[in-house]
């Protein structure tokens, strides 16, 4: 068949494959245009004699039971260019003898298509769910964000695949204008400069978790050392004239953000009960003539141990009286009895001498927030006179959901940080892929805008069958000089009034200026590397490459918050946040009551010595000296107060991702022109 | 130009989601303080208590009773001198007077006479001669 022949051919959508029976012709082509830009389906114009019955009627193209499907070939000479392509819309120019009939290349199932392809490329880095709304990612368009990639719709199998927007996956198409095939026609050849490249993304995003952990940290040795004492206390022994054991935190009281007392015990070292001691004793004697002689003694002693650092009041006498009582008989009178009585009393304040624990149990759930900061340049040629005027991007509002909370479902669930107790994300495994994902979207981006030359050039028919919009096209042209670049368009057309066949090619060339990143391995912050690997410790200077056009430094742990390590066993100094602070602790105590309230007892001036003889105002010395040392240890009560870290307080760190330039391929070199 | 038109892919800020939950970064220096106080410690007193006391009652004689007897002289020999003797007078009973009231205090068995002991009279009494009568 002589080249430039078309075929057109209506089928069944079950038809799929191409072969010799589609080259027919169901209708008298006229003219036609088959074009495919870059992220569309093929389309294809086609304009035909009005179809006709055997009786000469018109047939309606739009019937119930048409055929709506083509295959159309047009003969390159080489090979045939085909197109199966779906009626769409209402042709137009139904009433007169040429109609217009419009296809498109587009699969009847393209969601379903789209839907599955999006799946198999959920991987990381270019996909990282985390800064996903989950009610996006079942969104098929979103998986192309890390991609430098686009849609492609095969015009002939109508099979849905990616192409990357700089490097085709099936191949170089020469048009090295040497050989007879490889030559473009003389008109048709055009460059023209989309924009600016892009040259630099400035990225930020955001990645929270809730550091999670529960456990006990034991205090009670903290407190008890630096609990103020009178004198050396064993460790776990506090001491206080006004603390009691009934007076430590219980379980479950509140010990600041996030704290609570899990188990306590505190019991007093030294037993202060009153114990009374009474003695009696009773003697008569009965003498030769019946006479009787008795005598009484009694005592009631009231004692106690008291505890060190005691401090004991000095005895007042509260009575203190005798009484002879005489008698008289024939013979006179003669002394019958005799009684004495005596008392007084001695005050102790007993110094509290407690023995405590207190584990404190902490349950954390502290918002984190990583601030990842990246600056990605593209090492691309400058179309500007200067390069400062290059164009920026800001990519902002990259947030993540909760990255210790679950993502997904049955087996593939997992936690993003693994580890909810961890301080940083950022610097783990995971999070080194979440990195890259962010410089995978912004080298998306630098990538896609380093296109900048579009080259439109009119080949032989005889290459038009090659072209397809996953291959690169390179060309040599004496007034352009080389170009490589992606195939980004192309059109075939009849024009029926002259029957002339025209064919153009669009391709898009980066302006980068090539080569290629490498990687640097650092040096090791633990040991040589070999010793571990390279995986279980932290460098400094490494360069980790995302690819051949750039790499990353992975950022060390350096997190902005207190200091808690979850992941290892807490002690007290791990966890104090305001160090303990004892007000009026027992020295305090003691040298306030020694201040203002008199220890002695027998010579408390200005009470006159007789009236303590005879003691009738002791007992209002009691309750005075009782209701001071009431007063003095009210405005002197101990209170022990310390702080805890918070386990509810909010961090925010951020790191600022050293990274390399980027690498673009040299697709047209703007310098030598 | 196709009816259909696929646009480019286009990643609107909507993907992401929203926004953490804002709190204050800054931990309040004066929040969460852990705080252990209380007590109310009084003066224990220790009392010490002594009492002491005797009484008597006395006993007045009123009258006794006794029998009057001699006691002589043993010689070395053991033969009796019944030149030398010494009297006694021996306590049968005595009353006393108690708060006014007449008692009758210990009374004794009479006194036996032996080879060198002599009842001289028996049944004597005397009154106390202190008591105004």
């Amino acid at each position: 068949m002589p080249a430039g022949l078309p075929y057109f051919a209506w089928v069944d959508a079950s038809e799929t494959t191409f072969t010799s029976g589609h080259m027919r012709w169901d209708e008298n082509v006229f003219s036609f245009t088959c074009e495919q830009s870059e992220g569309d389906p093929a389309n294809l114009t086609v304009v035909v004699k009005r179809p006709r019955n055997v009786s000469g009627d018109p047939i309606g193209l739009l019937g119930p039971g048409r055929k709506i499907w083509c295959w159309f070939a047009l003969d390159c000479g080489t090979a045939l260019f085909k197109f199966r392509g779906r009626l769409v819309g209402v042709p137009t120019s139904i009433f007169e003898e040429l109609v217009t009939l419009e296809f498109v290349a587009r699969p009847f199932d393209v969601v379903a298509q789209k839907q599955a392809l999006a799946e198999t490329l959920k991987v990381l880095p270019f996909y990282d769910e985390v800064v996903i709304d989950p009610e996006r990612r079942s969104d098929p368009e979103v998986v192309l964000e890390g991609y430098s990639a686009i849609w492609h719709y095969d015009r002939e199998t109508h099979m849905l695949t990616i192409s990357d927007e700089l490097d085709g996956e099936d191949g170089l198409i020469e048009f090295d204008g040497a050989s007879e095939a490889g030559k473009v026609l003389y008109d048709g050849l055009g460059l023209t400069l989309t924009s600016g490249p892009l040259a630099r993304v400035d990225l930020t995003a955001e990645y929270t978790w809730t550091q999670q952990a529960y456990g006990t940290v034991e205090l009670g040795k903290y407190l008890s050392k630096n609990w103020p004492s009178i004198y050396a206390t064993q460790p776990y022994v506090i001491t206080s004239y006004t603390l009691s054991a009934d007076n430590w935190p219980k379980a479950g009281a509140g010990l600041g953000d996030g704290w609570e007392v899990g188990e306590s015990t505190a019991w007093d070292l030294y037993d202060t009960q009153v114990r009374n001691i009474k003695s009696e004793s009773e003697t008569t004697v009965k003498w030769y003539d019946g006479a009787t002689t008795n005598v009484k003694h009694s005592a009631s002693v009231d004692s106690m141990f008291a505890p060190p650092a005691s401090l004991v009041f000095g005895p007042i006498v509260t009575a203190n009286d005798y009484k002879t009582t005489y008698a008289r008989d024939e013979l006179g009178e003669y002394a019958a009895s005799f009684q004495s009585n005596f008392s007084q009393v001695v005050s102790v304040l007993p110094m509290h001498h407690i023995q405590v624990t207190l584990n404190a149990a902490y349950t954390a759930g502290r918002p984190c927030t990583e601030l990842v900061s990246i600056s990605l340049v593209a090492d691309v040629q400058h179309i500007l006179t200067d390069p400062e005027d290059g164009e920026a991007l800001r990519l902002d509002g990259i947030k993540s959901v909760n990255l210790s909370e679950t993502i997904g479902e049955g087996e593939a669930a997992y936690v993003p940080i693994g580890d909810a107790r961890r301080r940083s994300y950022i610097a783990t495994a995971r999070g080194n892929q979440s990195v890259e994902h962010l410089i995978a979207l912004a080298r998306a981006h630098l990538l896609k805008r380093s296109r900048v030359v579009e080259i439109s050039f009119a080949p032989k028919l005889s290459r038009m069958a090659e072209i397809t919009l996953r291959k690169n096209a390179f060309i040599i042209e004496p007034r352009i000089g080389e170009a490589t670049g992606k195939v980004i368009g192309y059109t075939l057309a009849l024009d029926g009034a002259d029957g002339r066949i025209d064919c153009e090619v669009r391709i898009g060339c980066a302006i980068g200026r090539g080569g290629s990143q490498v990687a640097s391995g650092g040096d090791p912050t633990y040991c040589e590397e070999a010793y571990t690997g390279a995986d279980y410790q932290q460098f400094t200077a490494r360069t980790v490459l995302f690819d051949t056009s750039v790499g990353y430094a992975p950022p060390n742990a350096d997190p902005n918050d207190d200091g808690i390590n979850f992941l290892s066993t807490l002690t007290a100094a791990d966890v104090i946040d305001q160090p303990l602070v004892i007000e009026n602790g027992p020295v305090a105590q003691r040298a306030a009551i020694l201040d203002n309230v008199y220890m002695g007892g027998w010579s408390l001036p200005p009470v006159p010595f007789a009236s303590i003889l005879f003691p009738e105002t002791a007992q209002e010395r009691l309750q005075a000296r009782s209701t001071d040392v009431a007063n003095v240890l009210k405005e002197h009560e101990t209170k022990a107060t310390f702080k805890l870290k918070s386990m509810t307080r909010e961090f925010s760190t951020p790191y600022d991702i050293q990274v390399t330039d980027v690498k673009i391929p040299t697709g047209y070199d703007l310098e030598v022109v | 130009m196709g009816f259909e038109v696929v646009v480019r892919p286009a990643v609107f800020p909507n993907i992401r989601p929203p926004a953490a939950r804002a709190l204050s970064i800054e931990d309040a220096p004066d929040k969460g303080i852990a705080s252990i106080s209380g007590g109310n410690s009084q003066l224990v007193d220790l009392t010490y208590t002594m009492s002491s006391s005797w009484s008597r009652s006395r006993m007045v004689e009123v009258i006794r009773h006794y029998d009057k007897a001699r006691i002589y002289y043993t010689r070395p020999d053991g033969t009796l001198d019944r030149d030398q003797y010494w009297e006694f007078e021996v306590l049968r009973s005595i009353e006393f007077l108690e708060n006014g009231t007449t008692k009758i205090g210990q009374q004794f068995a009479p006194f036996q006479e032996l080879d060198n002991v002599e009842i001289i009279d028996r049944g004597l009494s005397r009154k106390n001669p202190d008591l105004q009568s």
